[in-house]
């Protein structure tokens, strides 16, 4: 899965940890979803989602593989 | 065993070291957390094992509690643990359920080769050639059994998160 969540999270100024806080999950898992390497539960993508105040469609596109 | 105790501590919750920090607890803390279950497992299997095998005249009622204790004790362990990795986020969660399916995975591949083996009869081989006694290792024993996957939820911690960095 593709994300912009980087870009949205620098454009807010904002680190890892903060995110994470705002998520309850760990940074680690930020991380780990920032660099493609795990796709959120369904309930974490609507979290972050709402936090970003846009649609999960914006924030993450599937692989074209 | 203090580094298993250590680990009964996350029961209290949360996610992952980097995270909550490694902050040293106090023993009472690991109590409280699961730690205790651990202890008392390893309090009443050994010395069980040992009083029933000096002690065999016991009615087999009393036999059996005195081996039914530390199993209980270590389902009160593993209980605590599963509620441990329910406080866990997501990515930490799917990462502690690999661990232990390897864990119990491993243990239960090296035990059928293990028992293979010495219906192979490699074990007597082994002690005629080298004095050395494998066939004893205890493989059904409560205190191994927990010990075991303790080292290999370990190994395969180390392997499964490198997926994730």
């Amino acid at each position: 899965m593709k994300t912009k969540l980087r870009e949205l999270r620098a454009a807010k100024e904002w680190s890892q940890s903060d995110l994470a806080d705002k998520l309850c999950v760990s940074r680690q898992t930020i991380n780990a979803i920032e660099t493609g390497k795990y796709d959120p539960s369904l309930p974490l993508a609507f979290k972050i989602a709402r936090v970003f105040k846009m649609k999960i469609e914006d924030l993450f596109e599937p692989d074209e593989n | 065993m203090t580094s298993m105790l250590y680990t009964a501590r996350m029961t209290t919750k949360l996610n992952h070291p980097d995270d909550i920090g490694w902050k040293p607890k106090s023993w009472l803390d690991s109590f409280k957390a699961g730690g205790v279950w651990l202890l008392l497992v390893f309090l009443t299997d050994l010395p069980g094992l040992y009083f029933i095998q000096h002690h065999p005249e016991l009615p087999l009622l009393v036999r059996l509690a005195i081996t039914t204790v530390p199993i209980i004790f270590g389902f009160l362990y593993v209980r605590d643990i599963a509620r441990w990795m329910r406080g866990m986020d997501e990515l930490h969660r799917v990462l502690a359920l690999e661990s232990f399916i390897f864990a119990a995975a491993v243990y239960l591949f090296l035990t059928a080769t293990w028992f293979m083996l010495t219906k192979a009869g490699v074990w007597i081989a082994l002690v005629q050639a080298t004095n050395v006694h494998l066939e004893q290792i205890p493989w059904n024993n409560c205190t191994f059994i927990l010990c075991m996957t303790y080292v290999l939820f370990g190994v395969g911690y180390s392997i499964f998160k490198r997926r994730y960095q």
